[in-house]
């Protein structure tokens, strides 16, 4: 832990303290597993601290080495981890297949791709670092699953009720199981190479034994559905693979389900890449030039001084920039205290991403109250700003060596700005009917007023709400 | 050579070959001082190679160690270093002042900073490494004087011819010089502290002995002429300061200022800027936050697809941002090609910079065929570009992590693209009058076509040209 007190003192100075210090804590006493895939939003609800100071807290410890980020496709169906890499780059794949689920998912930021964070082997050594020497329910805890899947602390017991046998299959070995079959769905599952073989279990119950070889190896795990008669089977299973397997049958009954519906929230891909922290730690190298990734819903918010031309006039250009340094500077604090991220500027415009409508809609009303602020300590009306805010689907791509979004919904943002006057606030139909959004709205005692606008480009008319 | 044997291969992959070889022979053969601060257009010039490659070629030398870049703040009336550093982050006074010439001038990046490179120690050794072992003639040559000035093969003679003493004067020692005035205005400068005394040598013939004493300070302080009478003088010199300095008196006669009348072309600071391989090798990490350099004239190129909301809307974002990514590419290839270079993209939007007019109009011509063959190798997505172009004074400064530039000039260059409507080019007054952009349209047989325009924010009408 010697090096890792240095690293600690590093991440005090940079991150919240109390966040810094719940991860020192963590790190020391925390057993094995909870220092796996560390799931930041549950972490922070554990320890009482405000999400996003922790996502920041972690993403310092990350770029110092006390934790090593990992981005996980997860299966939208079971939960369960489909890849997993230390950078999104690896993300490549048009579709996942999930075996278990016997489904295919594209794959897209909002859901599909979760972070976590594992403690540094220099720090701190834990079981999962060598996950082939993880006990069978660990491995499906700490490995198997994603951070969204709550699994209960007696999960072995459940395994117990659940599993109707298991086998630890070490590389080119056979194993020949005896079992006696329910009348049940019974899956094979093997949690390292994800190969799956369905059991329908149906029909008269038999007294004669049934046979069934599986051969699990690196490039075809068994899939498929067989049908079955309760009563006795002899499983043949041979793993073929240079890793160790941890076969078992699952039963997919009730208490199966309710283990794969225990959900939690999860720190989202999405959320990380709208975060400003991350993109002022790791910009641009998050993706490559040639991906684009499907984001599901993205808030995007646009800014743009008004008369700012004429002020440039007016005052000179030294003076002018110093002013809109001064109010980019205002923005990129509301906007990464509100949990989202600068994009970028463009003249004295300002594009800035959020994870969800409600945060973006709260940004734009400190934005105004701030530059009011800062137009009282200049004692004049220079710097007038108007807002435009859209929601909806888009693709995370790197354009110009930057970390950027394309699609029409960003058109229609930065459209629905340009409409906006001075002051005014122009958000569309799906922000302000977000529930949160507008619970905020009611609550700030903001009435909305709509209207039918022809946006250029766009074929169909948008409403635009105006909020006073 | 022994290291540099090994850098060359590597340079060779990542800048023009012939060019590479010459750099090579340069490092190889050349004699010691035409290593230091080497001036590229001048290079290139000799060697008839092309200006844009050799500009490249230096600059990834630079990057791999060969050379040594170094940002030069000059005076623009004796072409003398006021300062040289290895970063334009240091060039971060409001004035230089040039004791020769008793004059102050503003760091504008056209003409007052130039780039230069000197060979790095470890590639070879070359004397200017240690100035302070140069003999006088070499300091000035290599030293004091900029790269900008195109000095003769016998400077040594040149200085003896226009100097009536000069002296060598070790870190803490003084000297005695006996020396008979002419009735001239004599200097005595010492290009080590930059310390100058003006000796005003006139009225009568005297033969009493003259006496004047002198201390060479770290901080040389400003004084004010002396006048003298023609006839002996006792100049005593005492060097406080810790290294060697070079102090000589030199008469203010026609010859010197031949001399210093003698200029050759440079790469300027605002040059390099503009050129996309420096951008692309360094980045923002080029100016500091809090600094805004002013240049006096860059061109402004923006560019905007004309109905690229239709076009999302139409074909789906995955195919229009492959379309709009393949239109960027050939875009970036013509801006590197015209010696510009990208500034930014925002959404399908260009915004480029030129170090001249004429380049600009040469690759807006360019993009505009481009533009056509894109439209008609995928049939029927007409993809149609609006430029607008405008030249003038603006600010470089970093904004958003990204070196960019400021002011009324930018303004005015996006406003002009608003009004252009498809295929055409629309120019300012100053840009179509610029010679060499006049020249490129009458022989393309293009004439532009004035119309007098409003530009939103900018109060008085312009002259806006379409270039047909």
């Amino acid at each position: 832990m010697s090096e890792a007190g240095n690293l600690f003192a590093l991440l005090r100075h940079s991150a919240d303290p109390d966040a810094a210090e719940a991860i020192e804590e963590l790190v020391r006493d925390a057993p094995d597993r909870a220092l796996c895939r560390v799931n930041v939003i549950d972490f922070a609800r554990q320890f009482g601290i405000d999400e996003e100071r922790a996502v920041a807290a972690f993403l310092h410890a990350a770029r110092l080495g006390i934790f090593e980020l990992s981005w996980n496709v997860l299966c939208p169906g079971c939960g369960g981890v489909l890849d997993t890499s230390t950078t999104l780059k690896s993300v490549n794949k048009e579709e996942y297949d999930c075996a278990l689920c016997a489904a295919g998912y594209r794959p897209t930021l909002d859901e599909m791709v979760e972070v976590t964070f594992t403690v540094s082997r220099r720090v701190r050594r834990i079981t999962a670092h060598d996950p082939h020497e993880l006990p069978f329910a660990e491995y499906f805890r700490q490995i198997f699953w994603g951070s969204g899947i709550n699994v209960p602390d007696d999960f072995e017991q459940l395994v117990e009720e659940i599993v109707l046998d298991q086998i630890e299959l070490p590389p080119g070995e056979k194993a020949l199981l005896s079992l006696q079959l329910p009348a049940e769905f019974v899956i094979v599952v093997d949690p390292v190479t994800h190969g799956t073989q369905f059991l329908d279990v149906k029909g008269e119950p038999t007294r004669e034994r049934q046979n069934l070889s599986l051969v699990f190896d690196k490039l075809r795990a068994p899939t498929g559905t067989v049908t079955l008669r309760p009563g006795p089977l002899r499983l043949s299973l041979e793993n073929r693979t240079d890793t160790r397997l941890l076969p078992g049958l699952w039963i997919a009954g009730d208490k199966l389900h309710n283990l794969l519906g225990r959900r939690r929230p999860f720190l989202t891909a999405k959320r990380l890449l709208t975060n400003q922290v991350f993109r002022d730690i790791y910009g641009s190298d998050t993706i490559d030039v040639e991906q684009r990734l499907k984001i599901t819903s993205l808030t995007f918010l646009f800014t743009d001084l008004k008369g700012s031309t004429e002020l440039y006039e007016r005052v000179g250009d030294l003076v002018a920039f110093d002013l809109v340094k001064a109010h980019f500077q205002v923005l990129n604090e509301i906007v990464a205290a509100e949990a989202g991220a600068v994009v970028k500027t463009i003249g004295d415009a300002v594009m800035a991403t959020f994870p969800t409508p409600n945060r973006a809609v709260a940004a734009a009303l400190r934005m105004r109250e701030a530059m009011r602020d800062l137009n009282d300590g200049h004692n004049r009306e220079d710097l007038l700003l108007k807002i435009g805010i859209h929601e909806g689907p888009c693709l995370a791509v790197v354009l110009n060596d930057r970390q950027d979004y394309f699609g029409t919904t960003v058109n229609i943002a930065a459209r629905v700005q340009s409409l906006a006057d001075s002051r005014a606030i122009l958000a569309t139909r799906s922000v302000v009917t977000d529930p949160q959004a507008s619970a905020l709205l009611e609550t700030s005692g903001l009435k909305l007023v709509s209207q039918d606008r022809a946006l250029r480009g766009i074929a169909d008319q948008v409403a635009v709400y105006e909020i006073p | 050579m022994s290291e540099a044997k090994n850098l060359f291969p590597l340079l060779q992959q990542s800048a023009d070959p012939s060019i590479v070889c010459a750099i090579e022979k340069l490092v190889r053969d050349a004699p010691d001082r035409d290593l230091c601060r080497v001036n590229v257009l001048d290079f290139a010039a000799k060697r008839g190679l092309d200006e844009e490659k050799s500009i490249a070629a230096f600059l990834h030398a630079a990057r791999l160690g060969l050379f040594e870049l170094s940002w030069n703040v000059l005076c623009p009336s004796c072409a003398g270093v006021l300062d040289a550093a290895t970063t334009l982050r240091s060039v971060n006074r409001a004035e230089y002042h040039c004791a020769w010439c008793a004059a102050g001038y503003e760091p504008v990046l056209d003409e007052i900073v130039e780039v230069t490179f000197t060979v790095n120690r470890r590639v070879r050794r070359i004397a200017a490494h240690d100035a302070n072992e140069l003999p006088l003639a070499e300091y000035f040559r290599q030293v004091f004087w900029s790269s900008a000035i195109d000095l003769p093969e016998n400077l040594a003679q040149v200085i003896e011819e226009t100097t009536l003493d000069t002296v060598e004067l070790p870190p803490g020692e003084k000297a005695l010089l006996s020396l008979h005035l002419p009735s001239q205005l004599v200097i005595l400068l010492d290009p080590v502290t930059h310390m100058t005394q003006f000796l005003e040598v006139k009225g009568e013939p005297t033969r009493e002995r003259q006496s004047l004493s002198l201390i060479f300070d770290k901080v040389p302080p400003a004084t004010e002429a002396i006048e003298l009478s023609p006839g002996p003088l006792r100049l005593s010199l005492e060097n406080r300061t810790d290294t060697r300095v070079l102090p000589g008196l030199w008469v203010a006669t026609d010859q010197l200022h031949k001399l210093l009348m003698r200029r050759k072309p440079f790469l300027s600071a605002k040059r390099l800027l503009t050129n996309q391989v420096f951008r692309d090798l360094y980045g923002a990490d080029t100016i500091d936050l809090d600094q805004r350099l002013k240049i006096t004239s860059l061109t402004f190129l923006f560019t905007d697809l004309r109905g690229s909301t239709e076009l999302y809307e139409r074909v789906g974002d995955l195919v229009a941002f492959d379309l709009v990514r393949a239109h960027f590419e050939v875009l970036n290839d013509i801006i590197a090609a015209e010696a510009g270079a990208v500034v930014k993209t925002s959404g399908d939007a260009v915004m480029a910079t030129f170090s001249t007019a004429d380049r600009a109009v040469a690759a807006a011509l360019r993009m505009r065929d481009a533009m056509r063959d894109f439209r008609d190798a995928r049939t029927g997505d007409g993809l149609l570009l609006k430029i607008g172009i405008h030249e003038g004074p603006c600010l470089a400064v970093v904004l958003d992590k990204r070196q960019d530039y400021f002011g009324r000039t930018v303004n005015i260059a996006a406003r002009v693209q608003d009004l252009a409507d498809s295929r055409s080019i629309l120019a300012t007054e100053r840009v179509v009058n610029h010679p060499g952009a006049c020249n490129l349209l009458e022989t393309s047989g293009l004439r532009p076509v004035p119309h007098r325009r409003m530009l939103r924010g900018v109060a008085e009408e312009m002259a806006v040209y379409e270039i047909p």
